[in-house]
């Protein structure tokens, strides 16, 4: 005997019609590796069905949380390492494609602050040279002096600073006074 | 499988695509359980379960604007759950586990049970993850939809991205294995054979 649509109707019992139904009724109940089958496949959809539905231990949507914070930190910080390599990228594409430019369009720039940093040089090389014979100057004028000169140049010299000096005070006197 | 609103659950969607962790918090408060399950059946072991649940869930908020309205949100997640645990088998054998590692509160619905209460129950349990340890990823997530949650085979098909024909074929496929792995361990082979209408479940698939 085929065995083979009755054991179809037995895994499919729920979708079979009554006529189907009592034809399979009726081979069970005259085979007995059928019946068997029927018998072990009831059992054990008992034993299934038993098992309870199991829950995971508490805190799980805490636990959840906490993984979710941690998995979008993690996101953040790929997401800034790859914006860095990204700029990275774009500087080196373009001066890999467009250094010869740049380097056109900069060497102008380029010279003129170097003119300018000569300028400078040579301006601070004028006033070394205007040090040098201002001392030179002195140092001659000084020599060829008599000391009664001298000390007469140093008492002009040191009144005309104490005027000075004197003026400034009386000046910051009244500032503060008007205050 | 759920107690939920619909309608709030909507609107925790909604909420939550608008950026808002809270309101998905809310779906993990209501689907974990589920979820849980799903994922312990598939890989029978409640750290990997928890792992893999967590990352179900980490999965769906990341993809939650790919989610269709018009899908019943249970599928969608337990859909990425299953595909996940069948990645997460293909990749590794399935380890064995003491029953002394499982999770506290895990055991079932009875919050303290005694210890011959529990110790049968954990029995049960690795009777149960033998039995489905002997199928494919894919019969086994097909199995567990079909005893756990009830599904039809239209929804064991949307969840499990296959069509009804290949649901039905694969789920008369294991449930034969499950039948004769049974008889086998019961001693249906060497025992009596006990004739009678009776052996027919009115209510099986």
């Amino acid at each position: 005997m085929d065995h083979l649509p009755f054991e179809a109707m037995l895994f499919d019992v729920k979708h079979l019609t009554s006529v189907q139904r009592a034809e399979l009724e009726s081979h069970l109940a005259s085979c007995s590796s059928c019946n068997e089958l029927a018998r072990a496949l009831s059992q054990m959809e008992d034993h299934l069905a038993g098992a309870a539905m199991v829950a995971p231990a508490e805190g799980f949507g805490l636990r959840f949380q906490s993984r979710l914070k941690a998995r979008q930190r993690k996101a953040h910080g790929r997401l800034f390492g790859l914006s860095v390599m990204m700029i990275t990228a774009g500087v080196v594409a373009l001066a890999v494609l467009f250094g010869g430019e740049i380097i056109s369009w900069l060497a102008p720039l380029v010279s003129t602050g170097m003119k300018s940093l000569v300028e400078i040089m040579r301006i601070s090389a004028l006033f070394s040279l205007l040090g040098d014979f201002m001392a030179l100057l002195v140092e001659n004028i000084v020599g060829s002096l008599t000391p009664a000169y001298l000390l007469a140049g140093s008492v002009a010299f040191s009144g005309m600073l104490g005027i000075w000096i004197l003026s400034l005070y009386r000046m910051n006197s009244q500032f503060v006074r008007k205050e | 499988m759920t107690d939920y609103d619909p309608a709030a659950e909507q609107v925790w969607i909604t909420d939550a695509l608008n950026g808002d962790d809270q309101a998905f918090a809310l779906l993990v408060e209501a689907y974990q359980r589920p979820v849980f399950n799903l994922c312990y059946r598939m890989l029978g072991d409640p750290l990997e379960a928890e792992d893999a649940s967590q990352e179900s869930f980490l999965r769906a908020h990341r993809n939650l604007r790919r989610y269709d309205p018009e899908r019943k949100f249970a599928t969608w997640i337990l859909s990425i759950a299953s595909h996940y645990c069948i990645d997460r088998l293909r990749r590794r054998r399935l380890k064995m586990v003491s029953m002394e590692e499982l999770l506290p509160g895990q055991e079932g619905p009875h919050p303290d049970p005694g210890p011959e209460d529990r110790f049968a129950r954990l029995e049960m349990q690795e009777q149960v993850k033998g039995m489905l340890g002997t199928l494919s990823a894919v019969d086994r997530a097909a199995v567990i939809l079909l005893y756990w949650y009830d599904y039809s085979y239209e929804e064991i098909g949307s969840v499990l991205s296959l069509s009804i024909s290949a649901v039905k074929s694969r789920l008369h496929r294991a449930r034969r294995e499950l039948a004769t792995n049974w008889q086998q361990r019961e001693g249906f082979l060497q025992g009596g054979v006990k004739n009678g209408p009776s052996a027919v479940r009115s209510d099986a698939v």
